[in-house]
């Protein structure tokens, strides 16, 4: 049977009514919260990087970010940067890597924090990640951990890359923030 | 031109029969009524609660009366780094059920401040700090950016994470505030 135009029509405007109509009927009992933030400040950075004496660093605006290049083979780059702590409150300090290029060429390369006592890091060991993120180390009031590399080599010429965040951390808390460190390795 | 009074007046007269005729054109109103003599003020089921988060202190968490608004005054970030306050507040059901929720950045007027030297603001809801996420990414910014509606099963607190980054050009005097809305759904 063929249906006409004006049928289809008709029938079009019945499902749209059924369907419009029917919908605010289904009413439900809601509840609105509100949540203020008021205000979220942009303050200067109480921990900041400084270059280091080893490498070549770069030092990014507001100095929360960088990038470090180095070559291989060499056993210590000591130090390529510097965590600076210039408030008195303590806070917690690590590495972590969130993402990698060409590490396949890298046969050995650790980075560490250290300030008297050492705290490795990062480690690479015959081209894979061994050790991704490092354990919490201590930086106290108007401190200062330097960053180093050690037994950077690689088995093969090429570029690599590690993308890692430093992570400041108010103790007790999970409160923290992150800081883009780039590690270039010739 | 001369203007004739005789007929004037008969013209103004049939307009003002007209006006009080349309006045007098009366409605039939029938008058109903909705008694309704016992609407109680209830406990919330569902409350913001500092209980259990981490980081409400740090973000300067102030929970209003009856749990059912939160406000933050110490929230920060330093310029190109993010900032992370992984259990901001907590949102607590005390019923014995399950409720659906649904936390949304409603309207693009819900924020205001130096908001073109912010890089981003998300807000993420998850089960425990760092834990497992419930619904999807609120963008702080973009309106009717919700987390989606989920259930909050009975007895539990979930917590609300905020991730903050301001642009590498962000000054120390720019701020902004942000206005969130929780959606609890049933009685």
């Amino acid at each position: 049977m063929e249906v006409p135009i004006r049928g289809w029509s008709l029938v079009l405007l019945n499902v749209f009514l059924l369907v419009s109509l029917l919908l605010p009927v289904n009413g439900n009992a809601l509840n609105v919260y509100y949540s203020l933030a008021s205000p979220i400040s942009a303050e200067t950075p109480k921990v900041i990087l400084q270059s280091g004496t080893a490498g070549t660093s770069t030092i990014y605006m507001n100095n929360t970010s960088a990038k470090v290049s180095v070559s291989a083979p060499s056993p210590t780059y000591d130090y390529v940067l510097k965590i600076v702590n210039q408030v008195a409150n303590n806070w917690k300090a690590n590495l972590k890597v969130y993402d990698s290029f060409n590490i396949g060429r890298l046969s050995n390369t650790t980075i560490s924090f250290h300030d008297g006592s050492t705290s490795n890091q990062i480690i690479i060991n015959g081209g894979i990640i061994t050790q991704s993120e490092g354990p919490q180390y201590d930086l106290v009031g108007s401190a200062t951990i330097y960053i180093s590399m050690s037994n950077v080599q690689a088995s093969a010429s090429g570029t690599s890359y590690l993308y890692v965040y430093l992570k400041i951390l108010v103790p007790d808390t999970s409160t923290y923030s992150l800081y883009i460190i780039t590690f270039e390795i010739t | 031109m001369k203007i004739n009074y005789k007929k004037s007046l008969k013209l103004i007269t049939l307009l003002i029969s007209a006006l009080l005729i349309a006045t007098a054109s009366a409605s039939v109103y029938n008058y109903m009524y909705m008694q309704n003599s016992n609407i109680a003020a209830e406990a919330a089921k569902v409350k913001f609660t500092t209980t259990g988060a981490g980081d409400a202190t740090a973000a300067g968490a102030t929970v209003g009366t009856n749990g059912t608004y939160v406000s933050f005054n110490s929230m920060a970030g330093w310029p190109n780094s993010t900032r992370t306050y992984q259990a901001a507040i907590g949102i607590e059901n005390t019923a014995a059920s399950a409720y659906t929720i649904e936390l949304k950045f409603d309207l693009a007027g819900d924020w205001s401040g130096q908001t073109a030297n912010v890089e981003s603001i998300t807000v993420i809801v998850r089960n425990t700090a760092g834990g497992t996420q419930y619904g999807t990414t609120i963008t702080v910014g973009t309106a009717g950016s919700s987390t989606g509606t989920f259930s909050l099963p009975a007895t539990t607190t979930y917590v609300v994470e905020w991730n903050i980054k301001w642009k590498a050009t962000a000054l120390s005097t720019d701020k902004v505030s942000v206005k969130l809305t929780l959606i609890v759904t049933g009685e």
